[in-house]
């Protein structure tokens, strides 16, 4: 019924760029966490200039999409909405990074009985990033689908939760020192941040979609 | 006889200096339009308007207080153009359609002239049905279109193309449809006096309402549109929508009424679909009080000028 404009276009193209960028540095902290436990502080450090190289490029996606956005695509009351979802789903990015430095830089101590299970939180906090994606998608396509996937970044954040708080309490009653628990506790909440701003980012795509219906 | 014309023309300047808001307010407010472009299509759809159906609202604005000489009727115009003036300057709401009756009649009534008893209960009755009438509009076009929306208007792109043409379309017809519902309040009486023809009434009429929108129109424009940007940008245009429908089923009728009110109760009869109450008790008073204080003001005001000139 209605036809699209030629900026339009483009931002729903960087758009999509931008997501594939902070999914790759999602991917690339996933490398790093798996090299840092296996002991491989060396390659997990290479890694980790992948991590830091695809969140440049996501912040440069997210910039050309602001251009993009004042050069006249879309209406100013839509445009501000795109550009918060934007710079929210780029913090999901800043937290990837930022964890993927706190654990090759500082090289928390892990013991080897937490050791799974915070490869196992890490999935599920980077695991929130797929829904999201996949709801910010609709966006260009259909809403209809939008509740589903947000509903599904809330039920994992839940999940994660979960996990957050019984990992840090195994941590402070298991025998290790202090000063330990506390930089494992650090790297908790830096790995549970992921999912705490994807679920953010969500919440505010349906907020963004709420306000377009009737 | 120019000069005898220039309260209607002061008049028309107003009004759609005033009134190009509740047509396009929203709409530049949000930035979806420009307000030089909203300012060119108002100015030319009032124009349109006023032309091509202004006339009909000619004959009761002539048969208010039965004026047939040119300088009493003047003498009402300009009365009605000050209050308006006046109470806009005041901040204060007025109908354009409310003074020029009000105006008519304190003039009549100076001049000894009969009441048109039966013009003035149409008008009465039209008035409070504007509201009414533009609420229950908005109620059915809000479920009808709705309805349509929703099905769709199912990603941004097509909410954002969606937006963009349906809102300038319906400026557009609200423009159009103010042209031709509140000509008659600027030259009507001129044409029932038989110093302007109903041709160039329309003409002199639809050009003032047009200058007023070009040149003064700005202020209020964002002022009232960002009332209803408060408004997601469907309801707004249903508002407008509504607004203009309800404003051209009265140029049909010949009745010329206030556009500020059909909004009003177009934004209720949302309210009422959404379950929610959209517009303050203050709104309310604000109407009823524009009603009595403008009737009441340029019948005071007309009154006394025609008194002098008697």
């Amino acid at each position: 019924m209605f036809g699209q404009g030629k900026l339009e276009k483009e931002v729903c193209k960087l758009f999509d760029e931008h997501m594939e960028y902070i999914q790759r540095c999602l991917n690339g902290l996933k490398t790093v966490f798996l090299l840092y436990v296996d002991g491989k502080f060396e390659e997990a450090k290479q890694s980790s200039f992948e991590v830091c190289n695809a969140e440049s490029e996501a912040d440069t996606k997210r910039r050309t999409i602001i251009e993009r956005l004042y050069e006249g695509a879309f209406l100013p009351g839509l445009r501000e909405d795109l550009i918060r979802f934007t710079s929210m789903a780029d913090k999901i990015a800043d937290h990837a990074e930022s964890c993927c430095d706190f654990t090759v830089a500082q090289q928390p101590a892990i013991p080897e009985q937490f050791k799974d299970r915070f490869v196992r939180l890490l999935e599920s906090s980077i695991g929130t990033f797929k829904p999201l994606i996949e709801g910010s998608r609709t966006l260009f396509t259909d809403f209809a689908h939008l509740r589903e996937k947000t509903m599904q970044v809330n039920i994992e954040e839940s999940s994660v939760d979960k996990d957050e708080w019984n990992l840090t309490r195994d941590i402070f009653q298991s025998g290790v020192a202090l000063a330990e628990k506390m930089h494992l506790r650090e790297l908790v909440w830096h790995i549970s941040e992921i999912s705490d701003v994807a679920q953010d980012a969500a919440d505010w795509l349906e907020v963004l979609v709420v306000k377009k219906r009737v | 006889m120019i000069w005898k014309t220039l309260p209607g023309l002061y008049l028309g300047w107003g009004l759609g200096a005033t009134h190009a808001a509740n047509v396009f307010g929203p709409q530049v407010a949000s930035e979806t339009i420009s307000y030089r472009r909203a300012a060119f299509l108002t100015a030319i759809f009032i124009f349109i308007g006023a032309l091509v159906e202004g006339s009909k609202c000619f004959g009761t604005i002539g048969s208010v207080a039965a004026i047939s000489v040119a300088l009493p009727a003047a003498v009402a115009t300009l009365a009605a153009a000050l209050v308006v003036h006046l109470m806009l300057v005041a901040g204060l709401p007025v109908s354009s359609s409310q003074a020029i009756v009000g105006a008519l009649i304190g003039v009549g009534i100076s001049q000894g002239n009969h009441l048109g008893a039966n013009t003035l209960v149409k008008l009465s009755v039209s008035w409070i049905l504007t509201p009414i009438g533009a609420a229950v509009v908005s109620y059915l076009l809000y479920r009808i279109i709705g309805k349509l929306w929703e099905s769709r208007v199912r990603n941004v792109l097509v909410f954002n193309r969606a937006v963009s043409v349906c809102s300038i379309a319906i400026g557009c017809y609200a423009a159009y449809s103010l042209g031709a519902n509140n000509l008659a309040n600027t030259t009507g009486i001129y044409v029932s006096v038989g110093l302007l023809s109903p041709f160039l009434a329309s003409i002199l009429g639809g050009l003032s309402m047009a200058a007023g929108v070009a040149t003064c129109s700005k202020k209020v424009m964002f002022t009232v549109g960002k009332r209803l940007t408060s408004l997601e940008p469907f309801t707004a245009m249903i508002a407008v929508l509504a607004g203009a429908i309800t404003l051209h089923l009265y140029a049909q009728l010949g009745v010329p009424v206030s556009s500020s009110q059909a909004i009003v109760g177009a934004v209720v009869g949302i309210g009422m679909v959404k379950g929610v109450r959209t517009v303050n008790r203050r709104t309310l008073v604000s109407i009823i009080g524009g009603w009595v204080f403008t009737v009441l003001g340029t019948a005071v005001l007309g009154y006394c000028l025609g008194f002098l000139i008697t």
